[in-house]
């Protein structure tokens, strides 16, 4: 906090700048109110305060067992997940090479495929007569898959990894490549070893997104099932959201399904208190000259080359089995699958239920949705930080646990709130996409809000002041001084706003009007009517998209590296 | 910078654009009948738009497909609704799902007079507050590429020749899965069914969250039989033309599933509702679920392609009694649970 001994004016705009503040939890009640409409259902049977349903969660040894399974593999992923993603943020750091904007770019696109798209992707290229295995089995000559991969707590972990340490890459990526020239220069001076350096430069200075990353990543498994069920190999491992979805959902036992709602949502609210705990804002360090990465030379080369491969096997090899089996087609009834268009070809085709318009519209919508959420977060959730780490709120360890919460909350949980409102307000069509906006937007926030306050951590704002007292509007700064230094985890938050809201189902099934169809929808109604390879093909479609939305939200950027 | 905030305002200015087209306004608005119905009913690719379509111009209607999920899903929204009902008529809940619907009141009974073409026992709600519409067997589908010698009843299926071959789905997430799990109870008793899924265990590759991905990894090749249903086959044949994949029916009999729709309670439009239940049972929207839907249509006498030759039926179709299934499903799960964590 830079404010004391400023000039009156600043003091004022301090006070008066609580009034946001009190917005902002205003703004955090759309979100909580559904919420509590829902949960609040666990405290009551047949209309009287009760504690029964949550002595029942209590009382069954199998919860318990299923809580200390959920945070023992939701821990385990998040470890694995940043101790690979480390090694892989160093060498985007002190290297340029091709592609590194677009691979930069694309780590957030794990997030837009539905579950059941990775899951097949990872089936077509880990699976018993997969990929690498029919390569494996023709190279050794034996019968018997010999990569037993899936089906095991080692997929789990393998799959959660996938998921997630592009995420802890794209976090450490924009808090190294922040470190300042000078502090590698002046830790050279006094003869740091690279062990020292990393220790005492490096890690310092990553530790926040670290934190953060894990916090995620560690969350997000929490609330994982399909993927548990299916790569684990069936129940034997599952975790609290899968009874939380039975009993909701096909019980339609509001009141035992909220109270576990709400069991999971305390085990999340202590997750962030630790975390919060343990986070601290660092010395500032904006506007310094940075690092320039290195070309890649001779040495690092063929290091990098096996590096690049063996990522390129793991992030790529689920993905681009997806894509390949949408071109695969065969023809006669008993010929070999070979390349072909067929699948796109009906995608495309003039028929205008199941062809280019109905593709069209699914595309359309999918942006309308994705769009207005990427907007609306990373609006909420960059005013959101401001207002917090620039203490302009009241209760700002309170507001800052009510903007991460959501991330604790599944969709499917947020949309029946929102349904629950609904049906008790006379809406209309306009209500039903503001609801799925809102539902997104909140499941978003906590991404643009960790990444932009995590680096807004870390400048106290001296700058700010300077601006302010030579005479610059508090707009201005904002425009040019403010903004600009956020730009990286702006965008990266943006992205993941984006690639949220692109690939979000349950909200929209729930809660919009009937024929907004969006691109995950169509790939569900694909698969329900057996075309597997036609929803591959949509998901090629989907992951396209993506990736040129993510390029053109990455290109934004790119201006401020030139500065 | 700069490009960020020209980016910034120029999506701005492009977001209202994109909103605009997607409503179209509507002119002089005909009469509306609210249907609905699960996922893959409304699909571009399912049963219900070209019977909506062939209704609304029967009758001069505007009908909508509203389809928030599947069958459970479209009840949990009947129900959340049931004191201000949006919709007029449901689709889709089925013979397991009756006596919560019976219970919760959310439909109104009639009985059309082309019931009479209807198989007795099809008509699972002898109320007729739920009308069957088509029906099938749960069934073990096989790959014929990869397995030689199937299985010929449940019993067998435990055999150690299908170590880690088989794919089902997990009850507490899945109607077929579900299905399985009380076609073991009917089969085996009480006092046999948790044993069988101990002797069952060691054949299960994976058990899957949705009939949708456990059917993926079968046509993936992952595993040479899955839980599907005993129609399965007529999709293969009728659009990939393969009979690469064959359903099994077991000495023991195969488990019913039996799709039904009823009228909401609160609708203002009762007899358009009506309407739409009679016209689901022509032979036109009989013919059209067959194809689409891939089951068999409840109506008999309804014409069915050569595809049809592959879907199966047997003379022992199982069914347990709804009130049973209503007062034992919790119990019967927890069990499930506790027998195949082990």
């Amino acid at each position: 906090m830079g404010g004391d001994g400023l000039p009156l004016t600043m003091k004022g705009s301090r006070l008066s700048g609580r009034l946001p503040g009190a917005s902002l939890l205003l703004v955090l009640l759309l979100f909580y109110l559904p919420l509590a409409v829902i949960l609040s259902r666990s405290l009551f049977s047949e209309g009287r305060l009760t504690g029964e349903n949550l002595i029942f969660v209590f009382s069954r040894p199998l919860y318990g067992r299923l809580i200390l399974f959920t945070l023992a593999q939701a821990f385990l992923s998040a470890l694995v997940s940043l101790a690979a993603a480390l090694p892989c943020a160093a060498l985007f750091v002190h290297y340029d090479f091709p592609l590194k904007k677009l691979l930069l770019s694309s780590t957030t696109l794990s997030f837009i495929l539905p579950p059941i798209l990775v899951v097949l992707g990872f089936v077509i290229f880990w699976g018993n007569r997969g990929t690498t295995n029919n390569l494996l089995m023709s190279i050794l000559n034996r019968d018997e898959p010999p990569l037993k991969v899936l089906y095991s707590f080692r997929a789990i972990i393998l799959a959660h990894a996938f998921y997630n340490i592009p995420l802890a890459l794209r976090f450490f990526y924009n808090q190294w490549a922040a470190l300042p020239r000078s502090h590698y220069e002046a830790a050279r001076l006094f003869g740091a070893s690279r062990g020292q350096m990393f220790g005492r430069v490096i890690w310092p200075r990553i530790a926040p997104a670290a934190a953060s990353s894990f916090l995620i990543i560690f969350l997000y498994c929490f609330m994982s099932f399909a993927i548990i069920l299916v790569l684990g190999g069936g129940p034997r491992y599952s975790t609290l959201e899968v009874e939380i979805y039975r009993l909701i959902k096909f019980n339609l036992d509001f009141s035992r399904g909220s109270a576990l709602a709400l069991v999971e949502t305390l085990f999340c609210l202590i997750a962030m208190l630790i975390y919060l705990k343990s986070d601290r804002g660092e010395e500032d360090l904006a506007a310094e000259e940075l690092l320039a990465p290195a070309k890649l030379t001779g040495k690092v080369l063929p290091l990098f080359l096996a590096y690049l491969l063996l990522s390129a096997l793991f992030f790529g090899g689920p993905m681009i089995a997806l894509i390949g089996e949408s071109f695969r087609y065969s023809p006669t009834k008993t010929g070999a699958a070979r390349f072909s268009l067929h699948w796109y070809g009906r995608l495309f085709s003039p028929d205008s239920r199941t062809g280019a318009e109905m593709t069209f519209r699914a595309v359309r919508n999918s942006l309308y949705f994705a769009l207005w959420t990427t907007a609306a977060a990373t609006l909420t959730g960059t005013a959101a930080a401001f207002l917090v780490h620039r203490k302009r709120t009241v209760l700002p360890r309170l507001t800052e646990l009510l903007l991460l919460l959501p991330m604790g909350i599944s969709s499917l949980i947020l949309a029946l709130g929102y349904l629950f409102l609904s049906t008790r307000l006379n809406s209309g069509p306009f209500w039903d996409d503001l609801s799925v906006i809102m539902a997104h937007t909140f499941i978003a926030l906590p991404f643009v809000y960790r990444s932009v306050g995590t680096a807004l951590a870390q400048t106290d704002g001296s700058l700010r002041e300077s601006a302010l007292i030579q005479g610059a509007g508090e707009l201005q700064t904002l425009y040019y001084i403010e903004l600009p230094l956020l730009a990286k985890p702006l965008i990266t938050g943006a992205l993941f706003a984006f690639a949220l809201s692109m690939g979000e189902i349950n909200a929209v099934l729930i809660l919009s009007s009937p024929e907004r169809v969006t691109i995950p929808i169509a790939i569900y109604r694909l698969i329900g009517s057996y075309n597997y390879p036609g929803a591959c093909a949509m998901g090629t479609l989907l992951i396209l998209l993506s990736l040129g939305v993510f390029f053109i939200m990455n290109t934004m950027d790119r201006g401020n590296e030139l500065q | 910078m700069k490009r960020v905030c020209l980016v910034l305002s120029l999506l701005a200015v492009l977001l209202p654009l994109a909103a605009i087209g997607q409503n179209e306004p509507e002119t002089a608005a005909p009469a509306e009948l609210t249907v609905y119905c699960y996922d893959s009913f409304a699909s571009e690719w399912g049963a219900g738009p070209s019977i909506a379509q062939k209704f609304e111009e029967m009758y001069g209607v505007k009908v909508i497909l509203d389809a928030p999920g599947d069958a459970v899903t479209v009840m949990t929204k009947a129900i959340m609704e049931k004191n201000d009902p949006k919709g007029d008529v449901i689709i889709g809940l089925d013979n397991n799902l009756l006596s919560r619907a019976l219970s919760e009141d959310i439909l109104l009974p009639y009985e059309p007079a082309s019931l009479s073409g209807v198989d007795g026992d099809l008509v699972f709600d002898k109320t007729y507050h739920l009308i069957p519409f088509d029906w099938g067997y749960f069934a073990l589908c096989y790959d014929t590429e990869l397995l030689s010698d199937p299985p010929a009843s449940l019993k067998d299926l435990t055999d150690p020749r299908f170590k880690e071959s088989i794919v089902l789905m997990d009850p507490r997430t899945s109607t077929p899965g579900m299905g399985f799990l009380l076609w073991t109870i009917s089969a085996f008793g009480e006092e046999g069914w948790k044993d069988y899924w101990k002797a069952l265990a060691p054949n299960i590759l994976t058990i899957s969250d949705s009939w949708s991905t456990g059917y993926g990894l079968f046509t993936s090749g992952e595993a040479p039989l899955v839980l599907s249903y005993s129609t399965s086959p007529a999709y293969h044949v009728e659009w990939e033309e393969t009979t690469r994949y064959q359903a099994l029916m077991f000495d023991e009999g195969n488990y019913l599933q039996i799709e039904g729709m009823g009228i909401l309670k609160g609708t203002g439009q009762e007899d358009l509702a009506r309407k739409f239940i009679d016209f689901m049972l022509t032979e036109e929207s009989q013919n059209t679920l067959a194809m689409s839907n891939i089951m068999f249509p409840a109506v008999g006498s309804t014409p069915l392609p050569p595809s049809f030759d592959y879907a199966l039926k047997t003379d022992k179709g199982l069914m347990l009694k709804d009130d049973l299934i209503e007062s034992n499903s919790e119990r019967w799960i927890q069990e499930w649970v506790e027998t195949v964590s082990r």
